[in-house]
């Protein structure tokens, strides 16, 4: 047995765990999964977020760097002035970009109808950024699942997705590029619907729109409000290209998201 | 005590990856920190501590990951095991050789895990997926000295 142990142990111990792993992707425990996550994502939350904060107090960390070497040959008193002042100035340029975002999602704030709760984003995927990312609002703060997320880029408004999974103080958001995202849809100018799916990259797919219906690049899709989880009218991206499906039942496209989910920082929530 | 280091160092390792390489990402693709860790666990000690360590750090990246709780955890393990069966055939010292490894692992496991998705969820694999894993292997590839540095402090402790 000892002799059999030795020779084999590796490929024992590997089909242990291969069964382990297996066992796992198809028990029901799956589906509970969502438990062991939130208990792991609320270990890691603080470290999240004291690296998030350091992270954006060092955004243009990179450029300093490069900077750096730049400078060499100069003299150290300049050097250290020049760095003062590029610290400002990248201090000041990132506190205004934050400032522009705020103000915008404030704007809307007080314009909206809607009850609205700011949340910053505290962790994305490792695999890839354009699936979920994490937020530091949860359920203490009235988020729930389904809550509808939007986010401002560059003076814009868009849809940023859905919540998924919600903790007393974070929150997993699925992003409207996500694979997994399907979103009722209307193209604003001719009001013929569909649905719109992510594709885990900056671009979405439009499906299921009649073959009949008038998709035109340069069209603007917004929500219909028919999903049921996304209120009607909220922007959603521009159509880039639009074809005929191969069943010739449906017309497709491809549409550029109005904001870049890989790119959220901060987003609204529809809380009401 | 060592163990502690290496699992420590995954959870550093995902922090990192869920944060700051959030904001660096390039084109969606994310460096795999937790993949270089086993590459050179394994590398170091042999398959069976390969597939261990393999094993644990496969599942606390399912935990942060979005999708069925198991699949890195298996193509980890599966990695970790295949990486073993180098040791004492790669020069650990040799960097560049380390980095080749690291490259070719990233890719065959991104891969993996995108097959296993595809076959155990409803995961469709799209021409968009394959560049991305491609740039994140070499993102990843692109990482391996710093880690090696850490791995490598770990076990001269323990001599």
């Amino acid at each position: 047995m000892s002799y059999f142990w030795a020779k084999y142990k590796e490929s024992i111990v590997l089909v242990i765990l291969v069964l382990l792993c297996l066992m796992l992707i198809g028990s029901p425990l799956n589906k509970q999964a969502n438990v062991l996550r939130n208990f792991f994502q609320y270990l890691l939350q603080p470290s999240q977020e004291i690296t998030t904060e350091l992270v954006q107090d060092n955004t243009n960390l990179a450029r300093n760097i490069s900077a750096l070497f730049g400078l060499r040959e100069k003299n150290i008193d300049l050097q250290e002035q020049v760095y003062r002042m590029q610290g400002q100035l990248q201090s000041v340029r990132e506190t205004l970009s934050e400032n522009e975002r705020l103000r915008a999602m404030l704007a809307y704030k007080k314009s909206a109808s809607r009850a609205l709760l700011a949340a910053q984003v505290i962790a994305s995927d490792p695999a890839n950024c354009f699936t979920s990312i994490w937020l530091n609002r949860g359920s203490e703060d009235g988020v729930k699942v389904n809550t509808v997320a939007l986010a401002f880029q560059a003076g814009k408004i868009g849809v940023a997705g859905r919540v998924i999974e919600v903790q007393p103080q974070s929150s997993r958001l699925l992003l409207l590029t996500d694979q997994d995202s399907e979103i009722r849809v209307i193209d604003q100018r001719s009001r013929f619907d569909g649905v719109v799916t992510g594709e885990n990259s900056n671009s979405l797919r439009l499906r299921y729109f009649l073959f009949e219906s008038d998709l035109q690049a340069g069209d603007d899709i917004i929500t219909s409000g028919k999903g049921g989880i996304f209120p009607a009218g909220l922007m959603i991206g521009t159509i880039t290209k639009s074809y005929l499906e191969e069943d010739k039942l449906f017309k497709g496209g491809t549409i550029l998201p109005e904001i870049n989910p890989g790119l959220i920082e901060e987003v609204m929530l529809i809380i009401q | 005590m060592k163990t502690l280091y290496i699992i420590l160092l995954y959870i550093l390792s995902l922090v990192l990856e869920t944060t700051v390489f959030g904001k660096l990402s390039v084109f969606g693709a994310k460096p795999d920190l937790v993949l270089i860790v086993i590459v050179l666990v394994a590398l170091h000690r042999g398959p069976l501590p390969g597939e261990i360590y393999g094993f644990i750090g496969g599942l606390l990246e399912d935990f942060v990951t979005f999708g069925s709780l198991g699949i890195q955890a298996l193509v980890k393990t599966l990695t970790g095991f295949g990486v073993g069966f180098l040791r004492n055939k790669i020069e650990e010292e040799n960097g560049f050789l380390l980095m080749l490894l690291v490259f070719f692992m990233a890719l065959i496991s991104g891969f993996a895990a995108s097959l296993a998705k595809t076959f155990f969820s409803s995961y469709v694999f799209l021409s968009k997926d394959a560049l991305r894993i491609v740039l994140a292997a070499l993102y990843t590839m692109l990482l391996t000295p710093p880690v090696m540095i850490l791995v490598k402090k770990i076990f001269a402790e323990r001599k």
